[in-house]
This record gives C-alpha cells, structure tokens and sequence, in this order.
C-alpha cells in the first residue's frame, strides 16, 4: 500500500502535530501520505506513479 | 509490460472521500467530544432539575493561604477527588479507545496527566497566586514543556496527552455557559472581525512566500495556519492542495512555535495596556492562530481581571469574547478555505492532476464538529434556563448547573494546556527554513496588529461592554 491515512502513523509522520491538533481531527477528513508520489492528499485522490518507465 | 498497464497496476484510490460516513460519529475525536460534553451537560440539567447538583463530582481546590488550610481542604474533599479521576478516567479511556487508542496506554498516562493538573489547580488556588503571576494555564504550559524537553519522557506514557480531545471537550462544556442569545448578539461582529483578519493574513503569507520563491502549495498550507486555525488548518489545506509530503512539517514548525510565544506575550502585552477582559480576549481570539494555545492566553488574561490589577471586566469576558472570534468567527470556515484552494489548486497549480473531482462536501467532512457540541449546548442551556428571573438565575442557576459545568470545562482546559506542553518536542521540529519563516512571520504581525486594531480601536467599546 502507497496511500497511508492511519491516524497514529500520520502524528508520527509530522512531528508536533499532536501539539496543537489531531490525527483524528474532522478537519483531517480522511488524507493520507501517499509515499510513491511523497504528497499528502485525500483518500479519494489518486496515489499513482507519474513515471511508467520506473515501474 | 506496456506503461498504460503499469500506471493502472500502481494506481491506488481509496472509495471516495466521503469523509466516512456514519462512522465519522464514533471515529473521529470532534464526535466523541460532542457525545461526552452532551452528555455532561444533559446530566447537569437532569441533577438540576431534580433539586440536586453534579457539583460533587465537578470538585476543585477552592481558594487557600496557608499550607494547613489547604491540606485540611484536600483531606476533606479526597474521596471527591478519587471519584472524579475514575469517572475521567472510564469516559475518556471508552471515548478513546473507540478511535483507536490502545486503553492500556491510556489509563498510566492519565494519572500522571490529572495529578500534574491536580498540583496547577492547587497553586492556582493559592491567594498570593495572581501576586506572583501565576496563571494557572501558562503554569501548565510551561510545566509540560519542561518535563517533555528536559525528562526524556518515554513514548508509553504519551497516551493521554490528547491536546485536541480536551480542548474540544472544553469548549462544548464552555458552550452550556455562554448563553445562545450572546452568540446571535455578538456573532455577527466576530465574523466580520475574524473574517478581515484571516483573509488579510492568508494573502500576506501567501504573496511573501511566492514573492520568496515558494511552491503554491507549501504557501497555501502556512497561509491556512496563521490565517484559519493553526496546525489544524494546516493539515486541512496540505491536503486540500495536495500538498508535498515536507509541507506539513513545516507549517506545523512555524505555528506551534509563534503560538507557543503568543500564549506568554499577548497576556502579559495585554496588561500593560491595561485592556479591559473583553477586548484582551479578542484580540487574543484574532491575533492567536490554534484554538487550544489561544484559550490559555486568553484565560490566564481573563485570570488577571479585578481590582488587584486594575482590568477592567470578568474572567467569562476574556474566554467569551475570545470563543466568538475564533470558533465562530474563523475555526467554522475551514472546510470553505479547503474547497475555494483545492479548486484553485487542481485548476492552476497542480493541472497535471491527482485523479480526483474536488469534492464540495468537504466543507461538510472537514467542518469541526465540535462547533455543533458547542452550540447545541448553549441552545440547551439557554432554553431551560429561560424565563428564570436574574436573581433566581444568580441564586439557584449559577451554583447549582453552570459552576460545575465551568469547573469541568477548566479541568478540561488544564488538561489541554498540560498536553500542549508535554507533546511539544523541540528537537523534533522540522527545520523550516529562512524563507517560510519570513513569510509566516509576515503573517504574525499582521495578525498581531489588526488584530489589535480591530478588537481595541474599532470594536473596544463593544468587547468591553460584553455580556454586561
């Protein structure tokens, strides 16, 4: 799996963020790290290569 | 294998996000803060009416001024004191293990979390206290970041340092105290207010940062944090954007720090000028960008009212007039900013596309819910507590329902603020850089002063004036 959207894993990933907000905060909605691409989007974008020649 | 084949192969999408669901209700922090604060206010009102008072359980240290005063009063109220964590200690370990949070982990960190706030209530409590500066919030502020920057405090005793639980928690309790006819009063100005503030804020971070070369996307997500509502607003707008996987860190770095020097300057500031409750509350609510870090400023200044000090107002003037400006003047409109920069950012700045419609339900999924806890308590609250007259409301009203919902709102907040400090790990910041931290900073003092322009020259009389 590219697309990771776990709560705990996502206070880990960015340091502090329990500090003055929320892995499991409504504003979070449901985006994840998606590490192919190394971007942070919403659950139903897309978390695909760009670069078919890679694969 | 041919690349079409490829892309689909790696192509990842999740069912779309439609936040998620029915579920959102027992998943989500915002949720479980509602349900909980609900429910106090309900078992309030229904001990109320029955002739009788939560105030038993909603316990605190009442002043004191010598050491036997005080241990003859802890004494006294012990058995109040081991029911009340027991009772904390099931409601919050059920709400957060319903969105995941291992109970265990929970349970040990709470008793270090409820006596450290147990000690802050104490000294908080002590009559020479306001003597010496010592603000309850700002003590538990500074304690936390000392234990967690000098003790090396271990991962498993992390669990209950939920910053956000408690302050949303805290405000849903705070809503059952401010009565619905103020909110629809005031409202209106705090919008306006909040709303000039924020815009003008997110364009000045957003312009200084591309002026200094910075991706669109990095500079959308640190103008949400000093525009919106700090880290939360951050991470909204990352992923609004679709931001890179480094943004967040940054913006998280610069927020957390600006917020964290906030929380001390805009009292102390506040009281040089000698601002009245309100208008210091106000200010504190447009120029402090996360919610939790601005409700300590803002109740440590709301702490320094009376004669002592010479400021003007009451302690409920400063908190009050801070929740209006920033859970209803700027913390509501996050899922608009979402939607407007993730149109803006799908359109110009990242065409060659994610694969996903920009959703306009996300001002719905991405709306704080605690905002709907908030006022469907104070709706609560000022219904049955309409037609009362004002002396019947000071005298039976004011002891027996809404004093021990305020003391459970402060508990709650103590928490918080004890949170803040015990999560915020120096040397974990990201480095930001020169350039972010010029463009954020840029946005600081535009906050800082129109904000103070706003809240002490346009609107002062009316802040001062709140709830009076």
């Amino acid at each position: 799996m590219h697309f990771d959207n776990d709560p705990h894993r996502l206070e880990r990933a960015f340091p502090n963020l329990s500090a003055m907000s929320s892995g499991f905060a409504s504003v979070k909605s449901r985006d994840g790290l998606c590490s192919l691409r190394a971007i942070y989007l919403p659950a139903g974008e897309s978390c695909c290569s760009h670069h078919a020649a890679d694969i | 294998m041919g690349s079409g084949a490829s892309i689909s192969a790696t192509q990842e999408r999740a069912s779309p996000d439609r936040g998620s669901g029915w579920s959102e209700l027992w998943r989500k922090e915002d949720w479980w803060a509602v349900w909980v604060g609900l429910a106090t206010v309900l078992i309030a009102y229904a001990a109320f009416a029955q002739g009788t008072s939560i105030g038993w359980i909603a316990v605190a240290p009442a002043k004191w001024s010598s050491p036997d005063q005080l241990l003859a009063q802890l004494s006294a109220d012990a058995v109040r004191y081991v029911a009340q964590f027991v009772v904390f200690a099931a409601v919050f370990t059920a709400a957060l293990t319903a969105i995941g949070q291992r109970p265990s982990a929970f349970l040990g960190s709470f008793v270090l979390v409820y006596l450290v706030s147990l000690g802050i209530f104490v000294l908080g409590a002590w009559d020479k206290a306001q003597t010496y500066n010592l603000e309850p919030p700002l003590i538990a502020l500074f304690l936390g970041l000392l234990i967690a920057n000098t003790t090396g405090i271990p991962a498993s005793l992390s669990g209950a340092f939920r910053v956000e639980f408690y302050i949303k928690l805290g405000i849903v309790l705070l809503g059952a105290t401010l009565p619905f006819t103020l909110i629809l009063w005031a409202g209106p100005v705090a919008i306006l207010q909040a709303s000039i503030v924020s815009i003008l804020t997110f364009l000045v971070i957003f312009f200084v940062a591309r002026k200094l070369g910075l991706d669109h996307r990095l500079a959308a997500t640190l103008g949400a944090g000093g525009a919106v509502c700090g880290v939360s607003a951050s991470i909204a707008i990352a992923g609004a954007v679709r931001a890179r996987k480094e943004d967040p860190p940054i913006a998280i770095t610069l927020v957390v720090l600006w917020a964290i020097v906030l929380i001390f300057l805009l009292p102390l500031v506040a009281r040089a000028l000698g601002l009245p409750a309100g208008v210091g509350g106000a200010w504190i609510g447009t120029s402090e960008f996360a919610d939790a870090a601005g409700f300590a400023a803002a109740q440590a200044y709301g702490g320094l009212a009376g004669p002592e000090t010479g400021i003007a107002g009451t302690a409920d003037q400063a908190v009050w007039a801070y929740t209006l400006i920033k859970v209803v003047g700027r913390d509501v409109w996050i899922g608009i900013w979402a939607l407007v920069l993730s149109l803006i950012s799908v359109t110009y700045w990242e065409r060659s596309g994610t694969g996903g419609p920009v959703e306009v339900g996300q001002i719905w999924w991405r709306f704080p819910k605690f905002v709907v806890g908030f006022l469907l308590a104070s709706i609560l609250v000022t219904v049955v507590t309409r037609g009362i007259s004002f002396a019947d409301y000071n005298a039976q009203v004011k002891p027996t329902l809404i004093a021990p919902i305020t003391s459970l709102r402060i508990w709650a907040f103590t928490f918080s603020f004890l949170s803040i400090g015990l999560t915020t790990r120096f040397r974990d910041f990201a480095p930001a850089g020169g350039r972010p931290a010029i463009a954020f900073t840029a946005g600081v003092v535009v906050n800082l002063v129109v904000g103070f322009v706003l809240s002490v020259l346009v609107f002062g009389s009316y802040w001062a004036a709140l709830a009076k």
